[in-house]
Order: structure tokens, then sequence, then C-alpha cells
């Protein structure tokens, strides 16, 4: 048999064993049973040929994608924060560590080492995430000051309250919506009552054809509407549609016609949120105001190591509340030094000469 | 009107490439000739008439084209044609892969189509991370479309010597294990910088520079493939073939976080869906 080839079944072993152990750990619920495959494979120095290979590099690889992708087909995949996919990332970590510490001394692979770095300091940024980001969601009324916020872990409360960092006021929150959409529902009476069999713009160029009549859009018109019976006619807008040659008036209230087997109700929908943005204060303890801003979406606060995001919006009896996220990632420096040399070594690497190419 | 002007000129594009191509394989043209010339200029012409589009509607709407997936699959017809054009212009099978490949991309984006122009760019997306996340995504993925097809050449011809002068494929005397480890070494450093382009926004809209989101999922499964067959090359004893197959995976996977991870279950509510008009 091939030496490749065997190095391809050592690593297969490895792999699957310190993995196999990973998942004990989880199972016996002593994560750091997890680490011990990697003390003993650091201090045993005739597995290094192994650890440095390529085929171990390889079947990593694959390991973690078949993890990944498996945990994509069910929600709130727990293979994620599972100690065996961790045990992969580790394996991946300590082949790509001893392949740049080899290679440090040997100048032409100067760049191949610093993007192997780099994605090191992006797992070791991984990891302090994992153990130490902590987050939280605040909800504030205009002029509220919240002083605490419902902790969170990857987006969903953990039922627990904490301190903020900071007080933080909200001065002004306004949330501007896309314009209303406007659409005419058209049902077939024979085929649903419930769901529309067409919807139709309101444009003189659109025509739908439903229960074999050819509906098309005229323009709007004032009509007599009768709110209740015996109740005295009212002009209200209307919307005017040409029925296959009949002309009909849809009142814009929301309130159905039907002419023949066919139905018709007007839709009027608010548009999506275009911007919600939230004028905050930082407060002292004091209640003296530090730093004023306006955050929105993809412009957070950012103050000691805090991030602050407008990350949602509801509307209580009280009016509209803000919604604000409270993240503090202490991995992220090591994970934002990690991706800008990664970025920089890869399109320098693209343009200097290849080796050793096939 | 002017989108069925485009996949006419794709259309005949690729039958000018069979054309050719038939007729060098019976011997009644030299390679080179008429036919590929014009099958060439086709692709242009459709790839002109796709940016042009495009930036049609980026000056009516005021927001880049690219929120959509009709919008995506256009820009993807669009970049497959640049990268045929830079890279493997001469070779006449690349050019009827690239050709009828578009005319997928286009037929799936015909069936997507926007009901409006409007478009509702919600607050997330309005972000300068955007524009330059989703180019370099796409030129990676065309970069990865041409290595596919050259790796596919690959495991029916794994020894350039076979390959003669006059070929009808335009394959002469080529190793499209070398054309396709090229292909890749582009596409990979630009899906690399589209993850870490996608990573840093994350962090600046959504709190998090990585959420496990399927969309980001399948992305960092691709980008893995894609790593391990850049090591793969330098496994003395390694087959040509194997590296074939790592390439044609690898693009089955770039399809499937492009196209399918949207039909999986657990995407209903991620971060990454298209808009829908």
């Amino acid at each position: 048999m091939k030496e490749t080839t065997i190095r391809f079944l050592h690593s297969i072993i490895l792999v699957g064993a310190v993995c196999a152990i990973g998942w004990m750990a989880d199972a016996i619920e002593m994560p750091w049973v997890a680490a011990l495959p990697f003390v003993f494979l650091l201090f045993r120095a005739e597995v290094r040929p192994l650890l440095l290979s390529h085929q171990l590099l390889i079947i990593s690889l694959v390991v973690i994608a078949i993890g990944t992708g498996v945990g994509t087909f069910s929600q709130n995949s727990a293979i994620y924060g599972s100690m065996w996919f961790a045990s992969a990332i580790g394996l991946l970590a300590l082949n790509t560590l001893l392949c740049v510490i080899t290679r440090l001394n040997r100048e032409r692979f100067f760049w191949s080492a610093l993007v192997h770095t780099s994605i090191l300091l992006v797992l070791v940024g991984g990891l302090a995430k994992a153990h130490w980001k902590q987050e939280g969601m605040v909800n504030l009324l205009e002029g509220q000051t919240g002083s605490a916020m419902m902790e969170t872990v990857m987006g969903q409360p953990t039922g627990y309250q904490r301190e903020l960092p900071f007080p933080i006021r909200l001065d002004d929150f306004t949330v501007e919506f896309y314009e209303e959409k406007e659409e005419i529902y058209v049902y077939d009476l024979n085929e649903s009552m419930d769901k529309p069999t067409a919807t139709m713009a309101l444009d003189g160029d659109t025509a739908v054809e439903v229960g074999g009549k050819r509906v098309k859009y005229v323009g709007r018109k004032k009509q007599q509407f009768a709110p209740a019976p015996n109740h005295p006619p009212i002009e209200v807008d209307g919307i005017e549609l040409d029925v296959g040659g009949t002309r009909i008036t849809l009142p814009v209230n929301g309130s159905g016609v039907r002419e023949g087997q066919l139905g018709f109700m007007f839709h009027q929908a608010r548009g999506a949120p275009k911007l919600y943005k939230s004028k905050v204060s930082v407060l002292d303890e004091n209640g003296k105001v530090v730093q004023t801003k306006e955050v929105v979406v993809n412009d957070p606060l950012i103050l000691d190591g805090w991030w602050v995001y407008q990350s949602s919006w509801g509307e209580s009896k009280n009016g509209l509340y803000s919604g604000l996220q409270f993240v503090r990632d202490p991995g992220l420096p090591y994970v934002l030094i990690g991706m800008t040399i990664l970025m920089v070594g890869l399109m320098v690497q693209l343009v200097i000469p290849r080796r050793r190419a096939k | 009107m002017i989108y069925n002007l485009m996949v006419l000129a794709y259309f005949l594009s690729a039958a000018a490439f069979t054309i050719g191509m038939f007729l060098v394989w019976r011997k009644k043209l030299k390679p080179g000739k008429i036919f590929h010339v014009m099958g060439t200029l086709l692709v242009a012409i459709g790839m002109l008439i796709g940016a042009g589009m495009m930036t049609y509607s980026w000056m009516m709407t005021g927001e880049p084209p690219f929120q959509t997936l009709y919008q995506s699959l256009v820009f993807f017809s669009v970049s497959t044609a640049a990268v045929y054009l830079v890279s493997s212009r001469k070779i006449p099978i690349m050019g009827w892969a690239s050709a009828g490949f578009i005319l997928l991309i286009l037929a799936y984006a015909y069936l997507k189509q926007d009901g409006e122009l409007t478009q509702r760019i919600p607050p997330a997306l309005q972000s300068a991370w955007f524009v330059p996340h989703v180019v370099v995504y796409f030129l990676g993925y065309a970069a990865l479309f041409v290595a596919f097809v050259a790796s596919i050449l690959a495991l029916f011809f794994p020894d350039p010597k076979q390959l003669q002068e006059g070929n009808p494929l335009g394959v002469a005397m080529r190793d499209f294990n070398l054309f396709a480890y090229k292909g890749i070494a582009f596409g990979f450093a630009m899906i690399s910088a589209g993850l870490l382009l996608g990573a840093a926004w994350a962090k600046f809209a959504w709190g998090d520079w990585w959420s496990w989101d399927p969309k980001e999922n399948w992305a960092l499964i691709t980008w893995l493939i894609y790593a391990a067959y850049m090591h793969l090359r330098f496994l003395p004893g390694m087959s040509k073939r194997s590296l074939a197959w790592f390439s044609i995976i690898g693009f089955i996977a770039v399809m499937f976080t492009y196209l399918g991870v949207n039909y999986l279950p657990a995407a209903q509510d991620a971060l990454h869906a298209y808009q829908q008009n």
C-alpha cells in the first residue's frame, strides 16, 4: 500500500478517535476530557509526522465540512456547540500550528505561513467568542433610560437579566417605511374564498385572467357606499375595474365585491421598514451624558468593548419601542486582525508566481 | 425584450460553437475560425446586454441590482461570461459550456423574475460591504465554474499528449488539471475574500461575525472543499483524477450554497434569504 494511502488511513483513525473522545466528553458532561488527546498528542514525538501531514489536514477539513453540512438540515442544530465538532476544529488548528512553526524559518514560505497564522488567529478569536461572549437585548421607549438587559445566547433569551455595562437613554426613535403596497385580490369563488386566485397591481397595463374572465384596472372613482343596511350611503374612494367588459367599482375600505363567480378585494399593506434609527445617550453613574450617537443598522455604537446595535423595533400600547442589542466579544480583535492578514496574504499569494503547480 | 435579446445572443453563441466544433471534427473547417469568433463575440454581446440591464436597474432604483434571486442570476451570467472571455476564450468547448451554463442560469432567472422594478432594500443590506461581498463571490463562482468544466475535461483527457493539434474541442496539448488549478486558485481567493467581507459585514449588521446561518455554513463547506483541494495538490502520488473529482464536488457545493440552501428547512428564517417581490 502506498505511503500516502497509509497516512490517510492513520489520519482517519486519529480524527475518528479524537472526535469520539470529544463526543464522550459531552455525553459524560465533562468537556475538559476532550482536551486530553491533544495533550497526549503534543508530547508524543512519533505522531508528529502524522500531525503535520496534509492527510490529517484533509481528513479534518472533510469531517468539519460534513459536520457543518449535517447541521444545516435541522434548525438550531447542537452540532456546532458539540465537543466532537470542536475536537475536529482543534485537530485542524494543531495541524496548522505545527505547519506554521516548521515553515517559519523558510523564507519562501513567508506568505503561506502568514496566511495560515491568520487562520489560527481567527480560530483563537472564535474560541474566545465561544467562551466569553456576552450579549443581551433591551427594549426602550423614547425618553426611557435602560439599565438592565435580557441576556441572550446566540440571539435566544436565557431568561436572566443582567446589568447594562453603561446606562443608555433613548432620546429619539424613528422608523421609516417603504411606500404602501396597493393591490387587488381576485378570487375565483368556485375555487377558494380564502386564498386569492390572482393578485393584480394598480396600473392600466396589467390584466389577469380568472375564471375565464379578463380583469383589468381602469382607474380610481368615487362611489356611494352603504356601511350598513338602512344606513344612508356615504361617498368613499373606489377603484374601477373592467371584468370581462362589465365595469364594477370596488371600495378601498377593505369590503369585498362580487361579480358572478368572481370576488374582489382591495388590499393595502404597509411597506417593509426602510430605516430605523435610535438617537441614544450613554450616561455615567451621575446621569451625565458621556456620549451620544445615532445608532442605525450597520452602524453600531462602540464603547468600552461593547457594541450596541439597532436590532429590532415594535409597537406597544405606549408607542414605538426600539430594540437595542448589546454585544461584547473579547475574541473580536484576533478575528479582525486574522481576517485582515488573511485577505492581504491571499491576494499577495494570488499575484506572486505559483509554486509547485502540477 | 432586452432579456430575450440577451438569451438569443447566448443561444446563437452556443449554436455557433456547436457548428464550429462539428465542422472541425468533419475536417471542413480549421480550428479557431469564423464560428468560434462568432460564438465568442456573441458571449461578449450577451455579457454587455446583461451588464447594461444591471446598470439601468441600478440607475433607475438607485440601489445595487443584487437583491433578488433574479438579479443575482443575471449578474452570475455576466460574471461567467466575463471569466470565460478573460480566461478561456480560445477554447471552443469552454465557450460552448459557458454559453450553455449561462442559458441554464437565465432560464432559471426567467422563472424567478421580479414582478416589479421597485426595490425595497431592507436596512441590513444598506451597507458599503454589500456590493464588494457579492461581486467577489460571483467572480469566484464563475472562475470555479471554468475550473469545473476543465476538471470534467481532465477526466476525459488525463494525458495532454493524447490531444492532437486540430482537436475539434480546441483542447490540443492542454493540461486541464493545471487549467482547473489556476481557476480554483483565483476562485478560492475570491470566495475567501467574499467570506471575510461577509463576516466583517455581519459583525456590523447582526452583531456577530459568524452566526451558523445555513448560507454561511454552506459557504464554509465550499471553502473547506476548495481548501482541501489546494492542499491535495501537494500530496505526492495524488492522482489527477482525484483532484478533478474534488473540483467537481466543490462546484456542486457552490451551486448548493447559491441555490439549494434556500430550500433547506433551517433556511426558512435565515439571515441570507433573497428578497421576494
